[in-house]
């Protein structure tokens, strides 16, 4: 909500135990980028992150856009359908936010637990392919 | 701590006893000297681009089942 005059602010934490010895932490930060000190912390050792976005103010998705290019952190994009369309195509979104062509783009709804999974596995899969793009010793 | 510890970050330890994480580790580090427990690895900034792709590719097939 743009004209929203406060912002509840939680840091939401998950674990998924993926095998016996192999559990996944999930972790969700606010996109503002007065919460960027907690993101250096959560980007060692990461596999990827997903951009949750959303079309009523996509000026907002740059900086944390910008925030994750300069990491090398590999990253999708996640549109976010909060009343089950999406105004714009995929691809309109991917060219407002200028975002590289090999950068993963998909809609979602965060509140559907299979739509969810997708956008984990979406992003687990691009991270390979980046590593093998990136040079030796980028993470 | 022997409780809270089993396959559970330090800092969810730390969260699930109440304590400092400074402290938490210190006495996990002591479990771990004694052979109570042990640390399991995971990918660090050192790790090998292999050990990465390896791990990614463990979490990818285990999120298809999950």
């Amino acid at each position: 909500m743009p004209s929203k005059a406060t912002t509840t602010v939680a840091m939401d934490f998950g674990r998924l135990t993926l095998g016996e010895d192999l559990i996944l932490y999930l972790f969700g930060t606010p996109g503002q980028r007065r919460f960027w000190f907690m993101w250096d912390d959560l980007c060692l050792g990461a596999i990827g992150a997903i951009v949750i976005v959303d079309t009523a103010r996509l000026d907002e998705s740059f900086s944390p856009l910008d925030y994750f290019e300069a990491k090398g952190l590999p990253f999708i994009v996640a549109v976010n359908e909060f009343n089950g369309v999406n105004q714009y195509t995929l691809d309109r979104v991917k060219a407002a936010l200028a975002l590289p062509p090999e950068v993963p783009i998909i809609s979602i709804d965060a509140r559907d637990r299979e739509s969810a999974k997708a956008a984990l596995i979406r992003v687990t899969e691009y991270a390979p392919e980046h590593l093998t793009r990136t040079p030796a010793g980028a993470s | 701590m022997l409780e809270v510890c089993d396959r559970r970050s330090v800092a969810e330890c730390a969260a699930l006893v109440k304590m400092p994480i400074g402290v938490v580790r210190v006495l996990l580090s002591d479990l771990v000297e004694h052979g109570y427990i042990r640390v399991q690895a995971t990918i660090t900034e050192n790790s090998s681009k292999d050990e990465r792709i390896e791990l990614i590719e463990r979490t990818l097939r285990g999120l298809r089942t999950y």
